[in-house]
């Protein structure tokens, strides 16, 4: 038996197709533009205690080893890439034909922040920032409402405030160290369910590094090199818990889109968990479907960052593997180190047979972030 | 009945109830008796998934689908759940239980005449695996 891997066409297409980046990040450039957003006595907490919008930093040594922004995306009025929605507009939006850009804000680690209230505090104003100084200048940016875990009730308080917004997409869910089954998230996924928007799982810098933030599976890593690398560890446990604690049973309209942490894993536990389902079904009685079946109903996952596979036959079939006409999103990651040129990866997947390229170039996407 | 070969295996009083029992034929190959209060069920004796010999198998209930966080018990005594992979058999029907698996035991004629257990099995018959398939 063989796999059966679609033909690809022989010649470019003519036209391109509609895209939607699933995963772009706005930077906000200083704790100054931010304070405008922030309420109340609050930002004379947060300027009395100097808060930094960078959040905890990478103190044990898990930042990237030279810049995690690339470095010729600098605007030209100065501050980091990604911080001008006008340049990134010309840069990503114009350039590559981007027809919506789902931003996921950055920096911002409110997993792992001390203090819960705060937390909540500066996820609003993050968001509030975010809707005035870049879904004003473009329609076609869209944000990833971000919300603290930190208290499950005052976030999706958040969610519902948010979420009468115009150009909101999804939520961003910095993860705590539980996992994503776990009856902690139901007030975040009864809101998230309750206005269609997906879950957005993205690291955010914190993961393996700091007391509240998800730990990597055996260890802790000793370096960047294996920080990013790991990345698909944290995602499979999620991938798991999700479905065999019944999470999805629960909340039937729950999409959850996990970006930026790779997809060719998913095979291997898509085969993993419909084996072993076969035997611990009634362990788990009310996994009442294959759990590959819950995968492709439920979850989505991002191009980027672009294998380097050996030859464009083994990432087909690798593709094939994982029902890519359900799953796959494109995305540059723009403006992060490892972020992919749209062109490279329209060269890799522009000439899959039509269908399946309008899918991971926009079908996929639009259908999961459906308020697009 | 099938006109293959007959074998008196046993007298039924030998297979308690909700039990199983294998008997290895003198052509080689093995069946699995299942006494189902009662009601008796034959099967060749291997598991379709990788062949254990399921006369050897939990014979159980199970968790029924339900909703999550709670748990419904039922088919008490109707399913074998294989002793390697726990893979659930309905022990009337040889039937994957609830994962739309279409792998399921070979069925075996089975009567009772006089008090005796009696199975007829088609000789040199192709693997499970196969004919599942």
């Amino acid at each position: 038996m063989t796999t059966t891997v679609p033909e690809r066409d022989t010649v470019e297409p003519k036209t391109k197709p509609m895209i939607v980046d699933a995963d772009a990040h706005p930077f906000c450039p200083s704790e100054d533009v931010m304070l405008p957003y922030i309420t109340g006595a609050w930002r004379e907490r947060l300027k009395d205690r100097k808060f930094s919008i960078g959040g905890l930093g990478f103190g044990g040594g898990g930042a990237h080893p030279g810049d995690h922004l690339k470095r010729d995306q600098v605007p030209p009025g100065g501050g980091p890439p990604g911080s001008d929605p006008k340049f990134m507009r010309d840069v990503l939006l114009d350039k590559w034909g981007i027809d919506h850009a789902l931003l996921t804000p950055f920096p911002i680690q409110l997993n792992a922040w001390w203090d819960a209230d705060e937390a909540a505090e500066l996820a609003s104003a993050f968001n509030r920032y975010f809707r005035e100084q870049w879904l004003a200048v473009d329609s076609r940016y869209k944000l990833n409402l971000v919300i603290s875990p930190l208290d499950p009730e005052l976030a999706a308080r958040e969610i519902r405030t948010v979420a009468s917004w115009d150009g909101i997409s999804g939520v961003y869910l910095p993860l705590p160290n539980i996992f994503m089954g776990d009856r902690f998230y139901y007030p975040i996924y009864k809101a998230a369910e309750e206005h269609s928007l997906p879950i957005v799982i993205h690291g955010n810098g914190t993961d393996g590094l700091y007391q509240g933030a998800p730990t990597f599976g055996g260890g802790r890593p000793s370096s960047y090199s294996e920080f990013y690398l790991g990345f698909p560890h944290l995602i499979q446990p999620q991938v798991i818990s999700l479905i065999f604690s019944g999470a999805l049973e629960r909340f039937p309209g729950l999409k959850i889109a996990f970006l930026e942490a790779g997809w060719a894993y998913m095979p291997h536990l898509l085969w993993r968990m419909d084996g072993a389902w076969k035997g611990l079904r009634w362990e788990r009685p009310w996994v009442k479907k294959r759990p590959s079946e819950y995968v492709r109903q439920h979850m989505r996952f991002s191009t980027q960052p672009a294998y380097e596979a050996p030859t464009v036959e083994m990432l087909d079939q690798v593709m094939q593997m994982m029902y890519p006409e359900e799953t796959m999103m494109f995305s540059t990651d723009y403006p992060h180190w490892d972020g992919d040129d749209p062109e490279v990866v329209y060269r890799r997947f522009g000439r899959l047979p039509g269908n399946l390229r309008d899918r991971i170039f926009s079908g996929n996407a639009l259908d999961t972030f459906s308020r697009l | 009945m099938t006109d293959y070969p007959s074998h008196r295996l046993c007298r039924t009083d030998e297979i308690p109830e909700n039990t199983a029992r294998g008997f290895d034929l003198d052509d080689g190959r093995s069946v699995a008796v299942f006494n189902l209060s009662g009601e008796f069920f034959a099967y060749r004796n291997i598991c379709p998934h990788q062949y254990a010999a399921i006369c050897h198998g939990r014979i159980t209930g199970t968790m029924l689908p339900s909703d999550p966080g709670t748990f419904e018990y039922g088919l008490e005594n109707c399913v074998v759940r294989c002793p390697w992979h726990n893979w659930e058999f309905d022990i009337r029907t040889g039937r994957s239980l609830f994962t739309k698996e279409p792998r399921r035991l070979a069925p075996v004629d089975l009567r009772v005449e006089d008090e005796w257990v009696v199975v007829q099995v088609k000789p040199h018959a192709r693997p499970v695996a196969q004919v599942a398939e």
